[in-house]
């Protein structure tokens, strides 16, 4: 673990104290209404409005300092910097807020706080862990395929977050009702963004497939990431045949998108950064 | 009747949960194998039972919905699914045995050739000319070579590399061969060439000894290598001795990357007749013949090219049960509800909003 003194690196804590920042004052429609109502002698509404509101200025200066940061990479990489794994996680800190935005704009689905914290934690590994080496694209990876597939994968891998947040939050918490989102139960939450997310799941594995085709001759080459990410897209696939099923709840359901997570979180960091699982995705380090 | 129905669709949904997770958990347990034994573990005959189960229930699947409310979506994701699996059968090794046992299909599923610039070789009935092969470079990212010292196995010839820690002017001792190493000079100004422009920078001017034996050593190389060994036989009595000492040499690496490996290549037919020609690298095979030619390995110098050619049997019907798949799950997830909530928005006051937890 090491502090990065160079331009990118200060971006990146950058980035992070800002989405620290935005997921505090996001996070003040949580508490009770009388904490802040007494001590700032304003009405609790006007309160929570405005620190929301910061909240959300500080999610939009942290989502710009982290997409300058890849675009710095870009220039400095000569390529789209998603081959490392810092060039994976500021990649990820960056696509929080827009999956933020289309959530609770198109989806009517919040929890943007969360979002917010999640991206600051993700940009950790990035800002202490993983080392910025600047590497060339081997030749397998100069495909046309391989921004799609990558990008496919950290979309879904961000969505799919989200979901498993409301399936925690679901399976914690006794209600199924969301205090922000009256429109909305945590099960259809929850569902919403697997339905968002399950699509970009199925396309990251399937311009994988292809291009694996095109690289390495076989659309399928067992090879231990491809088997974890097949896991997790079956364990999603269940999710929604288990819809299907009266007899099996929104808790079982939550707990199949959890499942579904730590799969992810398997296949995204487990593969590449254990050396149980060699293979040909081992050289995103 | 409709009871009838209702429990056998139950059953399917049961069938294809269990069948789903299943799969998951061998998922799992195949990534700890590794690729090759989770291949054979896939392809064993138990597996090949499961997956024609996993294609007929499909088929089922899609034979029930005739007696429901048809939902296009879901059907193309089955259908789509259902074609991965048959086209992913269909290209398998047991499929092309069985077609040559039965239909006197004669066509390999993999094969490979080792060829070097020139050279031909007889594959299955083609061909296969290897016209030229070339190594591209990015370039290099520093203006000198990192030394290594290496040294092989005398049993198992496994190369074992050290780095060479080195400064101008200061004697190093290589490993614990007693050779000692001094960079007298590196020349790297391409405004002051030795020997009268005879030898191009980057030259290194190294004092190698070993015991009393030592000498002077001048080493450069051409244009567009990046890797080049000099064999530190001359400090030995024979060649033999020098072998059975490890096979000292001191490695010169510019450390630039390989960008791509090309190979032009050529398959003709038995009769000499050309059927394909086309310069191929990774990502860019050949296809030719229901195969396609990759080149798979190739050394620093494009001198030893090694071509892989692979089946083609069940590609197509496989990609068009990943665009199905793919169409159905964006009808399905994405475009029928935006479609649904764009209506109730239209009739926002006449209905309430319907519960939207999706289904397959």
């Amino acid at each position: 673990m090491a502090i990065k003194y160079s331009m990118l690196g200060l971006l990146v804590y950058a980035a992070m104290v800002a989405y620290l920042l935005a997921g505090l004052g996001l996070a003040t429609r949580y508490l009770p209404s009388r904490f802040h109502a007494v001590r700032w002698g304003m009405y609790p509404h006007v309160f929570v409005t405005r620190l929301t509101k910061v909240g959300w200025i500080f999610y939009i200066i942290g989502f710009l300092i982290s997409i300058s940061a890849i675009i710095i990479r870009a220039i400095n990489v000569d390529h789209i910097p998603l081959r490392s794994m810092f060039e994976i996680m500021l990649f990820m800190g960056m696509a929080m807020f827009p999956v933020s935005v289309f959530s609770r704009q198109v989806l009517r689905v919040g929890g943007e706080a969360v979002d917010a914290f999640v991206a600051a934690l993700v940009l950790f590994p990035a800002g202490f862990v993983f080392p910025t080496n600047i590497g060339h694209l081997p030749p397998a990876l100069q495909s046309p395929l391989f921004g799609p597939h990558v990008i496919a994968y950290l979309l879904a891998y961000a969505i799919l977050a989200k979901a498993a947040v409301q399936a925690f939050a679901l399976l914690i918490t006794p209600g199924n009702e969301i205090a922000e989102n009256p429109d909305c139960s945590r099960a259809q939450a929850m569902n919403r963004m697997v339905k968002f997310g399950f699509p970009m799941l199925t396309a990251g594995l399937l311009l994988g497939s292809v291009w694996g085709k095109m690289a390495w001759g076989d659309y399928w080459n067992w090879d231990p990431k491809e088997m974890l990410s097949l896991a997790t897209w079956l364990v999603f696939a269940g999710y929604f045949h288990m819809n299907s099923s009266p007899r099996l709840g929104p808790r079982l359901r939550a707990a199949a998108v959890l499942l579904g997570f730590v799969l992810i979180l398997a296949t995204l960091l487990m593969a590449n950064l254990t050396r149980i699982f060699g293979g040909m995705h081992s050289y995103t380090t | 009747m409709a009871s009838r129905v209702s429990k056998i669709r139950g059953v399917l949904i049961w069938l294809g949960l269990a069948v789903l997770f299943l799969l998951a958990g061998l998922s799992v347990f195949g990534a700890f194998l590794g690729a090759q034994r989770a291949k054979n573990f896939f392809n064993s005959i138990p597996l090949a039972i499961f997956w024609l189960f996993l294609a007929e229930l499909l088929l089922v699947s899609l034979i029930d919905w005739r007696n429901r409310k048809p939902k296009l979506g879901v059907i193309t994701i089955h259908l789509g699914t259902l074609l991965i699996i048959c086209g992913a059968m269909w290209g398998s090794q047991y499929a092309h045995k069985l077609r040559a046992l039965w239909m006197g299909e004669n066509k390999m599923v993999v094969g490979q050739v080792s060829l070097q610039p020139g050279q031909q070789a007889k594959l299955h009935d083609l061909n296969i000319k290897l016209e030229k092969a070339w190594v591209e470079y990015y370039p290099p990212t520093k203006p000198t070579w990192d030394l290594f010292y290496e040294t092989r196995s005398p049993d198992t010839l496994t190369a074992v590399y050290q780095p060479i820690i080195w400064q101008v002017g200061e004697p190093v001792e290589l490993g614990r061969s007693g050779i000692k190493m001094t960079v007298k000079r590196y020349v790297t100004d391409e405004a002051n060439p030795i020997h009268d422009g005879q030898l191009a920078p980057p030259v290194v001017i190294l004092e190698v000894s070993l015991g009393d034996v030592g000498g002077e050593l001048m080493f450069s190389v051409k244009d567009n290598v990046v890797t080049a060994r000099l064999p530190l036989i001359a400090l030995f009595d024979s060649e033999s001795a020098w072998s059975m000492a490890g096979a000292p040499s001191i490695v010169f690496d510019l450390g630039q990357a390989v960008k791509d490996y090309k190979a032009e290549l050529s398959i003709s037919d038995t009769t000499g007749g050309q059927l394909a020609h086309k310069v191929i690298e990774v990502n860019d095979p050949l296809q030719c013949g229901g195969y396609h030619f990759y080149l798979t390995e190739s050394d620093g110098t494009g001198q030893n090219v090694t071509i892989m050619l692979r089946s083609d049997s069940g590609l197509w019907i496989v990609f068009t049960g990943f665009g199905l798949l793919m169409l159905g799950l964006v009808i399905n997830m994405w475009l029928s509800p935006a479609w649904r909530a764009s209506r109730l928005e239209q009739a926002v006051t006449l209905d309430t909003p319907r519960e939207e937890e999706g289904q397959v």
